[in-house]
């Protein structure tokens, strides 16, 4: 012990002897890792941001639909006995928003637009979806009064404004086509243009009314909450309804496009992990490699005095690993500082990014620190810091003591 | 580490030692079949020329370097066929070397050097706290113990390498060219602490020299000529 913190007191003064070197290696290291913690924290962030907006649009976390649904809806199929569905939603204390959807055409006097209509319990849709938070006029559906919710884009297109009325054309579950008359209650704007213009909302009951269902009828209950350990959920849920009446999913089922987006950034960073830890692994072997040249003689000394090869190595490797922590320690302070910060303030992509799907629930990117990267980016650093300080340092093992010692 | 299989008395034994040195096409043959004996606690001085092979005889017998052919045992042990590792070992345990120019480690303080050795000797603390004051009062440190090594004169840095080669108590000491970089009032100063630790602890010294007044000092002297001993010795 008492030799391994010698060779940590020769290796900490040798650093602080050649101050300038040190200072240039460690700050080449530590911003190596301050780049890729904040990068990491920042990516984080997006990928949060990404799923908040996919999520909080109208997935929500997991969603129950009956056996054999398939999201094209060309079929109305209500969910057998929901309320079996909706205890086991409750034991597992999640929020969660009961729907009934189906497509229909909208028609305002020789304009028309299809749309998907959902029924909603206007109490629980907002403890999944973020819609009502973004009303721009009128108010959000009520059970007292059954007006209908639209997005900005179909008021534009269809000319209409809140207190206007809109014929809606449904195919009942009788497989009757129907015309409803409803005036609009409220707008609203998600900023998705293409969201906005494609989905109306009414209370369920008033849809379960017009397409003449069941009391009770339900084609898909939205599962809310944190996205963090969704699968499970889904899983969890999955195992306490049977298979044969009930079909849950995941977030990560029911939008995959998100998911391989999330895996093409993750698969992107790594690329850059290692481009940017290659480097810091050069600077270091290269840092070291001059070391080992310098003190050629104190080696063959230390060799003289009966230090063995592995021993040599031990030395060497301490120093590297000594440059690692220090810059491993000064870029992870700088980069917590940095990624505290942006996680408060957040940088506005509104000027650098058009409106999508990913950027619903707003255009600020906030840092996500997580302790484990943070963790993970300083475990990489030193273990690069060791495995390039062990190419010189095997090259100072094998030097020949003789020409070492006779060194100038 | 092999056994002792030479009697203790003979610390020193080199048989028909040879040792070529390559570079390209030519060769030099440093050491030309080379026999000697050092008895226990002798206190031997090798002189000769620059190039007479001096050094190269430090070199083998330290176990830094290894013959070409012949055989080398020191304190028993044959060094010719050891690797890099038990090499290390055989050093570490049965030598302390004092070079021409000190060699202390610049970060290391006076202490730190002389503990080194006693670290890789695997002393415990107390042992080793003990022994740097012994061999830091031996050679008249004491006061200088936390002083950084390379802050004190000539004289002073070739004292400490002194302790630290002699702290560990290894059987034999070699010294190659220790008063070279001293003025001659601290040279002799030198030598007369070898002579006072050889009486004391009985430790064979082998020393290489050119000064005449150093080489006056030993009790034995062996003169060496193109890496052989003087006709007259050998």
């Amino acid at each position: 012990m008492r030799l391994f913190l010698l060779y940590c007191t020769i290796a900490l003064r040798n650093i602080r002897r050649h101050r300038r070197r040190s200072a240039l290696t460690i700050g080449a290291v530590a911003f190596g890792i301050f780049c890729l913690v904040l990068f990491q924290a920042l990516k984080q962030g997006l990928h949060a941001k990404m799923i908040a907006s996919s999520l909080g649009l109208d997935l929500g976390v997991a969603q129950v639909h009956a056996a054999g649904y398939e999201p094209n809806m060309a079929v109305l199929h209500s969910i057998p006995a929901p309320e079996k569905a909706l205890a086991a939603l409750t034991s597992l204390g999640r929020p969660w928003a009961p729907r009934l959807k189906t497509p229909a055409l909208i028609l305002a006097g020789i304009r028309s637009s299809s749309v998907v209509l959902s029924g909603i319990d206007p109490a629980r849709e907002p403890t999944v979806t973020f819609i009502r938070s973004r009303l721009t006029a009128g108010a959000y559906p009520s059970d007292e009064a059954s007006n209908l919710l639209i997005g900005d884009t179909l008021a534009r297109t269809l000319d209409r404004a809140v207190g206007d009325t809109l014929d809606l054309l449904v195919q009942t579950s009788f497989g009757q086509t129907t015309t409803v008359r409803f005036v609009i209650g409220g707008i609203y704007r998600t900023g998705l243009a293409s969201f906005d213009r494609s989905h109306v909302y009414l209370p369920i009951a008033a849809v379960r009314h017009i397409l003449e269902t069941d009391a009770n009828a339900v084609s898909e209950i939205a599962v809310g909450g944190p996205a963090k350990g969704a699968r499970r959920l889904a899983a969890d849920l999955a195992s306490r309804l049977p298979d044969s009446e009930y079909q849950v999913r995941s977030f990560h089922e029911l939008a995959p496009d998100l998911v391989q987006l999330m895996e093409l950034n993750n698969a992107t960073f790594a690329l850059l992990v290692g481009i940017v830890f290659a480097i810091v692994a050069l600077g270091i072997a290269n840092t070291m490699t001059t070391v080992v040249f310098e003190r050629f003689r104190e080696l063959g000394t230390l060799a003289a005095l009966g230090t063995t090869p592995t021993g040599i190595v031990g030395l060497i490797v301490t120093e590297a690993a000594l440059l690692g922590l220090v810059a491993a320690a000064l870029g992870t302070l700088a980069a917590t500082a940095a990624g505290l910060y942006l996680s408060h303030v957040g940088v506005d992509l509104a000027r650098f990014t058009s409106a999508n799907q990913y950027f619903a629930a707003g255009t600020v990117l906030r840092a996500v620190l997580e302790w484990e990267d943070v963790a993970a980016a300083n475990l990489i650093a030193v273990g690069t810091a060791l495995a390039a300080g062990l190419y010189p340092a095997i090259r100072a093992a094998r030097l020949d003591p003789v020409a070492a010692l006779r060194a100038i | 580490m092999n056994k002792p299989d030479t009697p203790p008395t003979k610390t020193i034994v080199l048989e028909r030692v040879c040792k070529v040195y390559r570079s390209g096409a030519s060769q030099v043959r440093a050491l030309d079949d080379f026999s000697c004996t050092i008895e226990a606690g002798e206190f031997t001085c090798l002189a000769g020329p620059s190039g007479s092979g001096k050094s190269t005889l430090l070199h083998l017998i330290g176990g830094l370097d290894v013959p070409t052919s012949g055989t080398v045992r020191v304190a028993g042990r044959a060094t010719t066929h050891l690797d890099r590792t038990a090499r290390a070992l055989f050093r570490r345990e049965v030598v302390g070397f004092v070079f021409q120019t000190f060699n202390l480690i610049p970060v290391l303080t006076v202490a730190e050097n002389v503990e080194y050795p006693l670290l890789l000797a695997g002393l415990s603390a107390g042992e080793r706290r003990r022994r740097i004051a012994k061999v830091l009062a031996d050679v008249g440190l004491a006061d200088l113990a936390d002083r950084p090594a390379t802050a004190l004169s000539s004289g002073q840095q070739q004292r400490v390498a002194i302790a630290r080669a002699i702290a560990p108590r290894p059987p034999v000491i070699l010294a190659d060219e220790p008063t070279a970089n001293l003025d001659s009032t601290t040279g002799q100063a030198i030598i007369d602490l070898f002579v006072a630790i050889n009486r004391q602890q009985s430790t064979t010294f082998l020393f290489s020299s050119h000064d005449p007044r150093i080489i006056a000092r030993a009790n034995r002297v062996l003169w060496l000529e193109d890496g052989r001993l003087r006709p007259s010795q050998a």
